[in-house]
Formats: structure tokens, sequence, C-alpha cells
């Protein structure tokens, strides 16, 4: 029977196999936390945010080196050399150990800065692009109130439920490793009900109507912050909303609120695999009380 | 409120007080979510190949030094090497390697109908458990069960509402894996279906009968490798119900990973009891991001088929959707999108929505902020969103 203690030797060692395929994502490339370099090797030097070419890097040929895979790549490895990082291609490690890229490396194909980024996170991280633009569509919930008057002034507070899908073109601005800026515009379909709530249920005037066409647009500013890796975000957004509801209109009574504009605030979400960025948002829109939230998709280039 | 767990205020400073001073580390996770970090399948973690239930010893060490953040107090250990030889039951001291005991708790404080005018709070202790695992033949052969505290709600006499605390059991199984690929297990266990989410409040769970008091007896075949996992789970029922009550049937259910940390799976359920039949069907997805960040999406239709003269079978729907972002180590920030109509017939529509923040502060403990907006839409009236707060504590030892 194997004791405790060898189980958890071999755990440790499971783990350590997880986490290196975890940092390879899809690469083929097993590497080991320490290797060799060979000698003549070019490479990239993570240098303020951006990777400078390298044609002879500055690691004496046969050294110790802390060589990692890079996420998504089988012909790529950063390596860590006295603080600072290098971006070089699988074959400056020498041959042997527990390297060995599975797949061919490609030869003198130097890396993506995005995708050494990717995996230097929290170091230094090239980027290398700064603007993205995006086409999104999601789902979009909002409430609003609105106020029903009779002919003879007497009033009654009604309240609106929408639901329904938005399409859009947005914009996003990184302004430095932990900060961007995103722009949205979009047009909103949707479908809504307005009728009398509960707290103004016993008023003599009574209007229900559901399944109401809604049509508008959404715009909206935001700041994200991204805390660790580039591919995800949080932070907070100014959307505005504007909107057209046919909703039907008694003989001689007014609706106020057909057409409306309403500002709002998002608590706001995104994470990116890729071309694929899916962001959530939660806040509110024409005021206190009115929840809003949206969850959409979008391909970003 | 009175209850049979004494004076609780001690738990309510404990969660503000955790809440106010967290500190934080970097990046991890938990639950269906954890495709994020690239475990797909619940076998990894879980003696249970489904999910839920007691940890493996790997599943320990992985909450230990993946989950949750490095502790503040550094004689749980600094490194994740120590952090991960002090996961066991009783931290560093070394247990039989065929037992295997475990223990936790859930309690959590609910403010309901927030800043409204029929909004109250309460502490509800929502599971205390205890229970062991036993594994024998090189890990081939396991037996597990736990006995818990649960709250139970009964109607008086008088149609007040009785809260009181009952032992139950949520699970207790029987298993054997003669191969890498197959395992067998019998006994008392939680459906086979969907996205084993933990938030058993949510539609596609409370609404489909899977909640987290619907556990079944029955026998689960379950087939894994690296991209597949498929169930087929046959259940009697609970049998420490009346035989009436018990509903019994079978499910189907499988998940394909075609990509790394992308699953794409499916599920089927039909049972039957004295007094309803029903059917199920779902498809879901899990899609994993960098840094245990990770979509949950799963929309399914419902039949419930009441026996009894007068009342006609009605079909719904239930959609989940749920982002994890995975801020640091130990800090998560979820959004949860749910819709539900529990039949098409009654035009009434079901939506929630909310963020979460989920905090690992150390391995065992888990903190957790909902803030939930319900709407229901199709009736005569339409009211505003009722938010609630809810603040969870988690102990897993």
């Amino acid at each position: 029977m194997n004791t405790p203690l060898k189980h958890f030797r071999f755990f440790r060692h499971l783990i350590l196999l997880l986490l290196t395929a975890l940092a390879t994502q899809s690469s083929s490339v097993r590497a080991d936390p320490r290797e060799m370099i060979s000698e003549n090797c070019k490479g990239y030097r993570a240098e303020n945010r951006r990777w400078v070419a390298e044609s002879q890097l500055p690691i004496p040929k046969g050294s110790q080196v802390d060589a990692s895979p890079v996420a998504g790549r089988t012909d790529q490895v950063t390596l860590k050399w006295e603080g600072v990082y290098y971006a070089v291609p699988v074959r400056c490690l020498k041959e042997g150990g527990s390297v060995t890229a599975v797949a061919p490396a490609s030869g003198g194909v130097l890396p993506s800065a995005k995708n050494v980024s990717a995996f230097a996170r929290g170091k230094q991280p090239a980027l290398e692009k700064k603007s993205f633009f995006r086409i999104e569509t999601g789902l979009l919930s909002w409430q609003e109130t609105a106020t029903l008057q009779s002919p003879d002034s007497r009033s009654v507070a009604l309240r609106s439920s929408n639901f329904g899908a938005l399409l859009g073109f947005g914009y996003q601005r990184v302004l430095s490793r932990h900060f961007e800026l995103h722009g949205l515009a979009s047009v909103v379909y949707g479908s809504s009900e307005l009728g009398n709530s509960t707290e103004s249920a016993g008023s003599d005037l009574q209007y229900l109507v559901s399944g109401v066409t809604t049509l508008g647009g959404l715009a909206e500013a935001s700041f994200l912050w991204m805390p660790t890796d580039p591919d995800v975000a949080l932070g907070v957004g100014v959307p505005v909303l504007v909107r057209s509801a046919d909703w039907a209109e008694p003989s001689g009574y007014t609706l106020n609120s057909r057409f409306a504009m309403a500002p709002g605030a998002f608590l706001e979400g995104r994470m990116t695999r890729g071309h694929w960025v899916i962001f959530s948002r939660f806040g509110m829109l024409s005021g206190i009380g009115n929840v809003a939230w949206n969850l959409s998709a979008a391909y970003q280039w | 409120m009175k209850h049979g767990w004494g004076n609780l205020g001690i738990f309510r400073g404990l969660m503000l007080l955790t809440w106010v001073v967290a500190g934080s580390g970097p990046e991890a996770h938990a639950y269906p979510s954890s495709i994020g970090l690239g475990y797909g399948s619940c076998a990894t973690c879980h003696y249970n190949t489904n999910g839920n239930g007691p940890l493996t010893d790997y599943g320990r060490a992985l909450f230990a030094t993946a989950y949750a953040a490095k502790p503040w107090i550094s004689a749980l250990g600094k490194t994740d090497e120590e952090l991960g030889a002090k996961s066991g039951f009783l931290g560093s001291v070394e247990l039989p390697s065929f037992l295997r005991p475990y223990a936790g708790f859930r309690g959590m404080y609910l403010v309901s109908d927030l800043g409204g005018d029929a909004s109250s709070s309460r502490f509800i202790p929502m599971d205390a458990h205890a229970g062991l695992t036993l594994k024998f033949f090189k890990d081939r052969v396991y037996l597990s069960g736990s006995l818990a505290l649960a709250p139970s709600t009964s109607v008086a006499a008088d149609g007040s509402l009785v809260r009181k605390t009952v032992l139950v059991t949520r699970e207790h199984q029987f298993t054997v894996r003669p191969w890498k690929f197959l395992d067998v297990s019998a006994g008392f266990s939680d459906i086979t279906y969907g996205i084993r989410v933990p938030e058993h409040n949510s539609w596609i769970r409370s609404l489909t009968g899977l909640d987290q008091r619907d556990q079944t007896h029955g026998v689960i075949v379950h087939l894994s490798t690296a991209e597949l996992d498929f169930n087929v789970h046959g259940f009697l029922g609970n049998l420490f119900q009346e035989s009436g009550l018990r509903q019994a049937g079978v499910s189907v259910s499988g998940e394909f990973e075609p990509l790394e940390r992308i699953r794409f799976g499916a599920s089927f359920l039909t049972s039957g009891s004295e007094f309803r039949n029903r059917t199920l069907g779902a498809i879901h997805a899990r899609v994993g991001f960098l840094e245990g960040s990770s979509l949950l999406a799963q929309f399914g239709v419902n039949r419930e088929d009441p026996i009894d003269d007068g009342l006609e079978a009605y079909v719904g729907d239930s959609l989940f959707l749920q982002s994890t972002f995975g801020l640091a180590r130990g800090w998560n920030l979820l959004f949860t999108f749910e819709h539900a109509v529990r039949d098409f017939g009654s035009g009434a529509m079901l939506l929630r929505a909310g963020p979460s923040l989920q905090y690992f502060p150390m391995q065992r403990v888990e903190l957790r902020m909902d803030l939930t907006s319900t709407r229901t839409s199709g009736t005569t009236l339409v009211d505003p969103d009722i938010l609630g707060l809810q603040t969870q504590i988690h102990l897993a030892l």
C-alpha cells in the first residue's frame, strides 16, 4: 500500500504537470523551468512593454536559464535572464532534457508580442496592438417608469419591463497594461410591457400592454481595469439608451414616455479568447431602481 | 429569529470583518467554472465523478495551490508546496491512505427585497455535514457517505411556518472503477443532468426537480476519456420517502471537448411517480478563458405531467448564463443571467441577473456575496425588480 507521503509526491508531480499543460494551452511543447541556451540565438527582449529585436542574446552560451512555454504556441518560449524577459524560438533551447518540440519548430519565426504578453502576464507584457474594433451582439434587459395622464389631469405612475437584443459596433483603446477605454454604439430591438405596479394597483387609472415593440439605440463609454491578465478586465461604464416604444395611448390620455433617453451606469466585465470577447454588464438605466443588464458576445480584430 | 444554531452573530461578524479586511494574491477558481483553469472533468478533483461531494487528495492540493489565495497565516504554509502538503483533513498529519474524512458548513445571510417595503433579513445555516470516504484496491473501489444538518420548513396546523433543523444524508455511494475510463456507482446521489452549478436556487435546478434536496437512489455508469464524459443514471427515487413520492427514471448526459477548454454537452431525463411524470432535455456549453475565467451556458426544456384529473401537462424552459472573471488568485467576479418560463401557457416569464463576488482567502474557506435582481413578466402587474443580497460563508474541511 502506498503511504500518504508517496501519494502527495505523486500529486505534486501531477500538479506540476497539469500547471505546465495549462501554461502551454494547446502547445505541444514541454519545457522544464530551467534549460540550456544554445548559441547564435536571435530573439526579442522585453523593454518598457515592447519587444525589441536582439540580433544576439546577451545570454552566455550554455547558460542555465528559466524557460517557459508561450500560451498557444509550439515554437516559442520566453526566457528570464538577470531579470529581463526574452522571447525566442524553441530551437534556442538545447535539445534533450525534458524540452522537446513535438511539432516542428518554425525556424526564424519570432514570437507574436500579443501571445507572449498573454504568457508573461503581470511581468513585462508587450502591447503590440493598442486599438481593436469589434462587432457585438447580445441580450439586454431594463426597466423604466412612465406616467399616464387622464383627460382630467389625473395621473398614475406606470412601470415598463423590456427585454431584447442589441447589435452594434465597438472600439477598444488600450491605455496601459492595466487600463483600457471602450466605446459601443448599437441598435436595440426588444419587447416591452407597461402597466400598473403593485404600488399603483389601487388606482382608478389602470393600464396594461405587453409584447410591444421597442426600438432604439444604446451607446456606452466604459473604463476597464485589467488586474492581472490583458484578457480579463472589469470596470464601469456610462450607457445612454435612446428608445421609442409604441405603447398604445388611450383616446384623450397622454403617455409621457413613448420616446425617452435614459442615461445610466454599469458595472462591467470583459473576457477575451483570441478574437472572441464576452461582455457582462449590470447596473441601472433611467434612474435608481431601474435595473438593467446585458450579456454580449463580440468578435474583435 | 430563533433556530437551533444558537447565537450566530459571530458568523455575521466574521463575514463582515473578512470582507472588510480581505487581502488578495494572484489567480484561482472553483466549480464547473474551473474549466477556466483547464479542469474540464469533475473527476479530477472529486470522488464523485460528476462533481460535488468530497475532494480527492489532488482536489484538496489544487484548492490550496491554485483556487485559494495564499493565506495570511504563514503557519498554513508559505509556498504552494507547503500549502499542498498541509491540505489534508488534518493538515500535514498523515492519515492511512484508505481513510479520507471530510466535513463542511455553508451558511447564508440573506437580505430579501433590498430597499423595498417588505425588506427582511435572516441568517440561514444551509448545511453542516461530516462524512467519510474509504478507498481500497489502489483506489479502484470507493465507499463514501455523509450526514448533514439542514434547515427544514413545514406548515403548522395553524398555517404558520415552522423552521427546524433536521438530520439528512445527501450522499452515500459505493463506486467501482475497474478501468480508468469506467466508473460504476450505486447509492444515493444527485441526478446526473446538465451543468451541476453550486447555485441550487438557479432555475435550471429548482424548476427541474434537481434541487439540493432532490438526491435519488440509483446506479450511475460513467465513461470518461480526455475529451469525453458520458453518464447513464438509472434511479429509483429517494428511498427515504414514501413510495408514492419516489420519482423513478433514467437520465443520460454527455459532454464533449472538441477544443481545449471548450466543452459542449447534452442531457435527457425522464422520470415518473404516482403524482407526476417529468421529461427534461438540455444542451450546455462550458468555455474556459485564460486565467481561470469562463462562461457557462445551459438551455433546457421541461415538461411536467401531473397525474391527477383536472390538471394539465405544462411545458417550460430555463436558461442559465454565467460568466466568471478570474481577477486574482482567490478572487472571482461572476455575472449570472437567468431566464425561465414555468408554463408557456401562462405567459409568465422569470428573469434574474446579478453580479457576485467570490473569495477564497485560504483553502477550506469560501466567502461569497451575490446581488440578484429578479423580475416576473407577463402577469397583470408590472412590478420593480426585486433586489436580494446574499452573503455566504462556506467551510470545506
